[in-house]
């Protein structure tokens, strides 16, 4: 019932974010790009980040998907096999299988041109719905064709001989993973495209110009049911489907469709697109006017006295939502130098041009050029100059955005110099946020239950104490909680890292300490920041840490060293230890690829088990700020010590909330999912990194954020 | 009392004409361009042209002195448009030697001189004079005068220190609605400015795309200033496209295609 109610909270969740789109959505029943249950060449935008649920029994799924580019397509699922039980389970929950699927288009088509894609379902693991795919789709008026052919399930129908056995008797054979838990998590590429039969399937959708929220559509599977993983067989009469899908928002589809020739299925979920690199620049609060250029009668009055004009320009970039840090005036190149940091934006650029006209309309003066450093984390990060006959053709509307771009001089910030500033230290310290935010931690996957949740409210405490010093506290207190059943499912011979993590959910009480901790971000050099930390940084580890970042400013890369001493805490969360501590370290490679946004970090170093080794993530960054990514760590431990899984490994996805007209929001919905969480290649959160801070200060940020 | 009649006439002209050129100064400093013009040529002092975003386009005879100083060149012209695009301003200048660069032939143009090729379309100036401008940029007997990098940034300050001689040619041309994309040695394609697009996003938009790790690609500003195109393996320069823009993909002759860095004078 429970379970029931579950599905049932999903759905209307899923309902309640719709809104009005016109276009055939791609995501199947499964979650793969496809119609009901066959895949398709057609996938959904780049940036589309997919989820939802569908049930066609003895199949209960739940799914993720990921469209980082055009051409890839990466889903994750749980599938719950609802006749099968769940072996390991304590209450008789069924089997749930875990998936992981990739589909790569091949061929953009388009023309007389097909597009053609390859994929393959259940790429490692168990592998209990491992199928691979060739497929061609072709749009023709409203209709959407597709014709494929089928390796694994999908091709368990055997209309032919596989094609591959041609080329090589090697494709005969299907081979399996072997058994074992240390052999879990690799991938089966030995049984990839081989096997004797293939099978055609392909599906006709119809998406009506005169009701194109609307798709019909009937499809042929290559898959006759004859090798299922469900505990009884699964009656197949016919290998046609036919299902109607309604798109009733931009990002929402419901379908019901009847398959097989015996069962009712229903599929509801979202795909909206996370991830864009267009930035809406009407979001963004309106430009001020220059005074200079208002009538004369509405030109405010200046002073004689540079410091009241000063004064004034603070207090007008106060109101107008920027924090000043500190004002110089150069009189002998005439140049005023704002440092600020800006709640409305991000882009230097921007806020270049928001200030200097502040600066230019409040100065009695002559001024040649108005320099505007942003402060980020209490240190510069980056200045932009402009010479004041800029900022008044800017103003009156001569120059475009990237004819101000092109002109304006972008450098890296300059260490302590705000120090130096003829009027520094402007903000009063110390200062202070405090709230309370609702919070869900989950436990997923476990023997105890498919889902086991805590709802929790997270009250929060900073203190900014001086600049570049904070203290975060932040508690959970608990409102409802099933957390109290789960136990740790131990595999591997590592010491317990990250693995007893059950043990903290569990016995963490009603009230709990999460953080309790210190930062301290410091400027080493020009294009060099240092951070010292220490306290509480997370529900496992406490202790102390340092970080040093190299960015420099006109490059692709940055390279950080971090080193921390950590100790474990006890299960109750409060101010006691564990007996284990250990120092870890890691030196870490940033690295933004010149192609489609791609960003690669790697770090090596010492890993929390005291295991030595190197960790890759690979992801795609949007200019919107939402990033779709892949790591994989692999240290000094075999695959038996690590336990079930081989080695650590998952994907993580972080999608931005909405920026206002008015106000930064910082906020972003992100995710990170391990295939298996284990001990080996395990890092505690050691304080605020600075590569997140500093990161997107560089010459870049003039391009990405536009 | 037809002294006093023709004193009379001679005033109330006089007077006629400071009222038209109070009113009217730009026609006043076009004739006066047109006069001084008729005097120079008969002096044989020579001329330069402006065209395009400005009051009064046309040639504009030289003084006594050989030269003209930009600002006075653009009031004998009738003074800038509202919607003139000063980064956009080409000065063209006759090469006197000119047997070098022509022996190179068209496939070495300097980068500059294929973004003026290439805008030329869209510059306002008589179908005629376009084709011998040309004309003469492809064979060599004109080059193209970089003006310093903030040129742009003095609209309507007295004190640019450009000076314009004898055959000068000077193009201002109103704001551009297109970046250029010019594939190899291919057919030069003109795409929609789009405020904010980055180079990528103008070459993906005419089939150019998937492109990694290339030195061979450029930009050329709308000054024809150049850059490498931000698929640099390690550096990355900000690379704003200002409309006029000609981005250069897998650049055949890179070794010709020197022109003045971005960051250079």
């Amino acid at each position: 019932m429970r379970a029931a109610w579950r599905w049932l909270l999903g759905a209307a969740g899923l309902v309640c974010v719709g809104m009005v789109r016109a276009e055939p959505d791609w995501v199947s029943q499964i979650g793969y790009p496809g119609a009901l249950q066959t895949p398709s060449a057609f996938a959904e935008p780049e940036g589309t980040f997919a989820f939802g649920i569908s049930s066609a029994l003895p199949y209960n799924t739940l799914y993720v998907s990921l469209q980082p580019f055009s051409w890839l397509n990466f889903g994750a699922r749980y599938t719950d096999i609802t006749d099968r039980r769940y072996a390991s389970s304590t209450t008789g929950q069924s089997y749930k299988d875990k998936a992981f699927d990739l589909s790569l288009r091949l061929v953009e088509g388009g023309g007389a041109f097909p597009a053609v894609a390859a994929g393959i379902i259940d790429i490692g693991g168990t592998g209990l719905f491992a199928s691979e795919y060739l497929v061609a789709s072709q749009r023709i008026f409203d209709v959407y064709a597709t014709l494929g052919l089928g390796w694994g399930r999908l091709g368990s129908a055997g209309d032919f001989r596989n094609p591959l056995i041609g080329v090589s008797d090697s494709f005969r054979t299907r081979r399996r993973i072997a058994s074992g838990l240390e052999n879990t998590g690799r991938l089966a590429y030995k049984a990839w495209f081989r096997g004797e039969d293939t099978a055609l399937f392909g599906s006709l959708v119809w998406n009506p110009g005169f009701l194109s929220d609307w798709s019909f559509i009937v499809e042929v599977e290559g898959n006759d049911y004859s090798h299922e993983p469900a505990k009884r067989p699964v009656s197949a009469p016919s290998r046609v489907n036919y299902g109607v899908a309604y798109v009733f928002g931009p990002d929402a589809k419901v379908g019901l469709s009847y398959l097989r020739g015996d069962t009712i299925a229903f599929s509801l979920g979202i795909s909206p697109t996370a991830g864009t690199n267009q930035i809406d620049a009407a979001a963004r609060a309106p430009l001020p006017e220059l005074a200079s250029l208002r009538h004369p009668a509405y030109r405010p009055v200046l002073s004689d006295e540079l410091a009241r004009n000063l004064e004034q320009i603070y207090r007008s970039l106060q109101y107008r939502g920027f924090a000043v840090h500190a004002i110089d005036w150069d009189e002998a190149s005439r140049t005023v130098t704002v440092w600020q940091t800006s709640f409305t934006s991000k882009d230097p650029l921007y806020i270049q041009q928001f200030v200097s006209r502040i600066v230019a309309g409040n100065m009695g003066v002559d001024v040649r050029s108005v320099k505007v450093a942003t402060v980020a984390a209490g240190v510069e990060a980056v200045r932009v100059e402009t010479p004041y006959p800029l900022v008044e053709a800017d103003a009156r509307g001569e120059v475009g955005e990237d004819e101000y771009a092109y002109l304006a001089i972008a450098e890296p910030g300059q260490g302590w110099a705000m120090d130096r500033a003829s009027f520094p230290d402007l903000l009063d310290y110390p200062t202070w946020t405090a709230g309370i935010n609702p919070a869900y931690r989950a436990n997923i996957g476990g023997p105890q239950g498919f889902i086991l949740g805590q709802v929790l409210l997270r009250p929060y405490f900073s203190l900014q104490l001086v600049r570049s010093l904070s203290f975060t506290t932040s508690i959970a207190v608990n409102v409802y909680s099933e957390l109290d059943q789960v136990s740790p499912v131990r595999s591997g011979s590592l010491p317990p890292v990250r693995s007893d993590l059950e043990l903290y959910q569990s016995q963490s009480g009603d009230v709990y300490l999460e953080q309790m901790s210190a930062d301290f971000i410091f400027p080493i050099a020009q294009e060099w920041y240092g951070r010292l930390s220490a306290g509480i940084f997370e529900e496992m580890y406490g202790g102390v840490a340092g970080e040093i970042l190299y960015r420099p400013f006109s490059s692709r890369f940055a390279v950080s060293l971090n080193g921390n001493y950590v100790k474990k805490r006890a299960y109750d969360q409060r101010f006691d230890f564990l007996d284990y501590e250990v120092a870890t370290g890691f030196l870490t490679f940033y690295y933004a690829t010149p192609w489609q946004g791609v960003t690669v970090n790697l770090s090596a170093g010492r890993y929390l088990a005291k295991d030595l080794g190197g960790t890759l993530e690979v992801a795609r960054e949007f200019r919107n700020g939402a990033r779709f990514g892949v790591f994989a760590t692999k240290t000094n431990v075999s695959a038996k010590e690590f336990g079930e899984g081989s080695f650590d490994k998952g994907f993580f996805f972080s999608i931005p909330l909405e920026v206002g007209p008015r106000k930064l929001n910082n906020n972003s919905f992100s995710t990170t999912y391990r295939f298996l969480s284990r001990d080996g290649g395990a890092r505690a959160s050691d304080g605020r990194s600075l590569y997140p801070i500093f990161g997107s200060y560089s010459a870049s940020a003039i391009d990405n954020a536009r | 009392m037809k002294r006093r009649s023709m004193i009379a006439t001679l005033g109330v002209v006089t007077a006629g004409a400071l009222l038209w050129g109070a009113v009217f100064p730009c026609a006043a400093q076009g004739f006066a361009a047109r006069a001084q013009q008729e005097s120079a040529g008969e002096a044989g002092l020579g001329a330069i042209q402006i065209w395009g975003a400005v009051a009064s386009p046309g040639s504009i005879a030289l003084s006594i002195e050989r030269y003209l100083g930009f600002s006075a060149a653009l009031a004998s012209a009738g003074g800038l448009a509202q919607s003139a695009y000063l980064l956009g301003a080409v000065l063209l200048r006759e090469q006197r030697v000119v047997a070098a660069v022509a022996a190179s032939g068209k496939d070495c143009l300097g980068a500059d001189v294929l973004q003026t090729l290439a805008v030329i379309e869209d510059i306002a100036v008589d179908s005629s004079l376009r084709i011998a401008i040309r004309k003469r940029l492809i064979e060599g007997s004109l080059r193209r005068v970089p003006l310093p990098k903030d040129f742009a940034r003095w609209r309507g300050q007295k004190d640019i220190p450009i000076e314009l001689i004898d055959g000068d040619i000077l193009l201002v041309p109103r704001t551009l609605g297109f970046v250029y994309v010019q594939h190899g040695q291919g057919v030069v394609a003109r795409v929609e400015y789009r405020p904010g697009g980055l180079a990528e996003d103008y070459t993906r938009s005419i089939g150019i795309g998937g492109r990694v790790f290339s030195g061979d690609d450029l930009i050329v500003f709308p000054d024809g200033r150049a850059q490498a195109l931000r698929l640099n393996f390690w550096s990355y320069e900000p690379t704003p496209v200002p409309p006029g823009s000609l981005l250069i993909v897998d650049a055949q002759d890179r070794h010709c295609l020197a022109a003045p860095g971005r960051a250079g004078e």
